[in-house]
């Protein structure tokens, strides 16, 4: 079981930084240039930057465009940024569980409609995908991409605590 | 300025608090108590089952007390543990006799026996025989044994104490590892701090490292609720949906101090719910779409033949339906198999003549009855399914065989299509119902068709069983058997035809 317990060295992370933003496509602009700046002081390679910010994109557009119905509240969008990997969190509030499988699919298969692209895309792009589902308050889209394939960490990283 | 007995049970309660094997403590114990009351021999025993049991001896042969034991309040140590009160006594040498426990011991000459008290119990006795240099032990010796009993009383309960723990954490780890549904404890940090075995296979397949667990921790620790419950999609890499249920243990100021979690693998029966809804959805879109292009659609044929294409789409859920629902409910009644088979036979006849498709079934003149027990409709729906399966299928000099065997128990029909179209239309897949909604969900078939399904379902409400066989690349070879009628009169006799 050592890998469960070297999950002692990562312990309850929090994200360096977390910002609530307001429900509108343009705040996705606001979110890119805020996280450019950082990316290149670690030397993010430009390719995975602009995968990274493709995946936000389009994380952000669906939260606000399917997550947040009722009164639009704001996004939580929160990060955790080091030289070898960047954690990106998206919270919406509308609580609407869905199997993110088939949005995937839904963007492959003709038959089935429309959509999926955002989720299609993101699992695509990113290294590691996470959603949390608390049914009726909120939806996490947790979203890892490591700066490099070298960076795959060979145990758990160490994250800020 | 310490004496020397009390040097020794310093010493001794310093050895027994950090002992932990019950070996090791009860030959300090021996030791000890020998040396406290300037004794020739020790010996140690517990009390089990309302029995004295002799565990251990000091200064002679452990082979001597081996054994050795007796009930409780007979004897002498069983009088002290039965009354728990010591007893210091001079013993005869010779002519009067012994107590019944010292007749194994060495030439025992005094004693005194004291009881080992934890909580008002008595959980054995400490007996010390023969003072050295004296005739008999003395008050104090008396009054430090016991001391000394009372103190390894509590040592030898807190080892026990230890072995229930140990034993208990080890059952509680076999639950833990049983269980297929991983479970875990956290701390407020989340430091995992208790967790089973499908934990680290449900977070780390293949034992690969990644970020779920700790991801998964961090958000369900923010939640910050008492209890709860919440759904986990693990999209990327492990492709798994958890179900968890948490609750939050609270310390004495209110505050979370451990978090229980309980995690379910419910990915299967997501995939099982959903593949449902997606399928449906298919093809109710797909039905709207006909809807609309009939509605459109100036021409009587091509409407017609739109409706037809809508009608079938509805029918095909219908079976779909049925076929989910489990075993098909049917009404049995006492049939004639030959007699079902000529009516659907003369419906097709004439279909068949025309599409120059050769219908060979002579052996069906003449041939005795059979009597089944069946529902009626059902059975004839499976010749004319058949049957029309047949007419599409084949082409002009094509055919169509029929025969039929009775055994013992059931009738086996054979159905035999020849002919070069056979390959794509009669296939084993289009006999299984699950393999066609995937095809369908997956976008691989656009074409749903459940009736061959539908006909093994009939056939296994009838207690019978179909099967598909192809010899060459044109035959295919429909068998189905069903149950002979066993309460008609064996009017059927044996037979092929």
């Amino acid at each position: 079981m050592t890998l469960v317990s070297l999950c002692k060295n990562t312990k309850k992370y929090n994200f360096d930084k977390s910002l609530k933003v307001p429900s509108h496509v343009r705040e996705i602009e606001n979110i890119r240039q805020h996280l450019e700046g950082m990316f290149d002081l670690l030397k993010y390679p430009v390719k995975i930057k602009m995968s990274i910010f493709l995946a936000l994109d389009e994380a952000m557009a669906n939260a606000i465009e399917h997550g947040n119905i009722a009164g639009n509240p704001p996004l939580e969008v929160a990060y955790s940024l080091t030289e070898h990997v960047c954690i990106l969190q998206v919270v919406d509030f509308g609580g609407h569980t869905f199997n993110p499988e088939y949005f995937e699919r839904l963007a492959t298969i003709k038959d089935w409609g429309m959509g999926g692209r955002g989720i299609f895309l993101i699992k695509k792009i990113m290294d590691e995908v996470y959603y949390f589902f608390d049914p009726g308050k909120s939806t996490t889209l947790v979203m890892i991409k490591y700066s490099s394939p070298e960076a795959v960490p060979p145990s758990v990283p160490s994250l800020p605590l | 300025m310490i004496d020397k007995p009390t040097e020794l049970l310093i010493a001794a309660w310093g050895i027994l608090a950090a002992e932990n094997t019950i070996e090791r403590i009860l030959e300090v114990v021996g030791q000890t108590s020998r040396a406290l009351c300037e004794a020739e021999y020790t010996t140690i025993a517990f009390v089990e089952n309302n029995k004295l049991h002799y565990v251990h001896a000091e200064g002679i042969p452990a082979d001597s007390i081996k054994k050795l034991r007796h009930d409780l309040g007979t004897g002498l140590s069983g009088k002290v543990a039965a009354e728990g009160k010591p007893l210091r006594m001079r013993l005869p040498t010779s002519g009067e006799s012994k107590p019944s426990e010292l007749t194994n011991l060495p030439s025992p000459r005094s004693v005194v026996c004291v009881p080992m008290r934890f909580q008002g119990r008595t959980i054995g006795t400490l007996q010390v025989f023969n003072k050295l240099l004296a005739p008999e032990f003395s008050q104090d010796d008396e009054e430090r044994l016991q001391t000394f009993a009372d103190q390894t009383a509590i040592a030898v309960e807190r080892f026990r104490l230890n072995e229930r723990l140990f034993a208990e954490s080890r059952r509680i780890k076999g639950l833990f590892e049983a269980m297929t549904d991983g479970i875990m404890v956290v701390d407020s940090n989340g430091d995992p701090l208790m967790y089973n075995k499908a934990v680290e296979s449900l977070f780390f397949p293949d034992g690969r490292p990644n970020y779920a667990l700790t991801t998964y921790l961090s958000t369900l620790i923010k939640l910050g609720t008492s209890s709860g419950q919440a759904e986990v999609v693990l999209f990327k890499p492990h492709g798994v949906v958890l179900s968890n249920r948490y609750v939050a243990i609270h310390d004495k100021h209110g505050n979370p101090k451990e978090y229980v979690v309980s995690i379910r693998n419910i990915t299967d029966q997501r995939a099982l719910d959903r593949r449902f809804s997606q399928f449906f959805a298919i093809i109710l879109r797909k039905s709207d779409r006909l809807l609309h292009r009939a509605q459109k659609e100036k021409k009587p044929s091509a409407r017609r033949r739109l409706l037809c294409r809508l009608s079938n789409l509805s029918k095909n859920l219908v079976f779909l339906t049925e076929l989910r629902g489990g075993p098909l409910r049917i009404d049995k009644e006492p049939l004639n198999l030959i007699d079902i088979y000529n009516k659907i036979r003369l419906r097709f006849l004439h279909r068949f003549e025309k599409a120059g498709i050769k219908l060979v079934d002579e052996g069906i003149h003449g041939a005795p009855g059979i009597a089944i027990r069946a529902q009626k409709k059902l059975i004839m729906q499976v010749f004319e399914t058949l049957f029309a399966k047949g007419r599409l299928a084949l082409r002009k000099d094509e055919e169509i065989i029929f025969s039929h065997t009775v055994e013992k128990e059931c009738v086996k029909v054979f159905i035999t299509f020849h002919g070069s179209n056979i390959k794509e239309l009669i296939t084993p897949e289009s006999f299984d119902w699950n393999h066609q909604v995937d095809c369908i969900i997956e976008g691989e078939s656009r074409i749903l068709d459940l009736e061959l399904a539908f006909i093994r379902h009939i056939i296994q409400a009838h207690k019978g069983v179909v099967c598909i066989s192809k010899d060459a690349d044109d035959r295919a070879i429909v068998q189905f058997d069903i149950p002979l009628d066993e309460q008609a009169p064996k009017a059927q006799e044996e037979g092929n035809t």
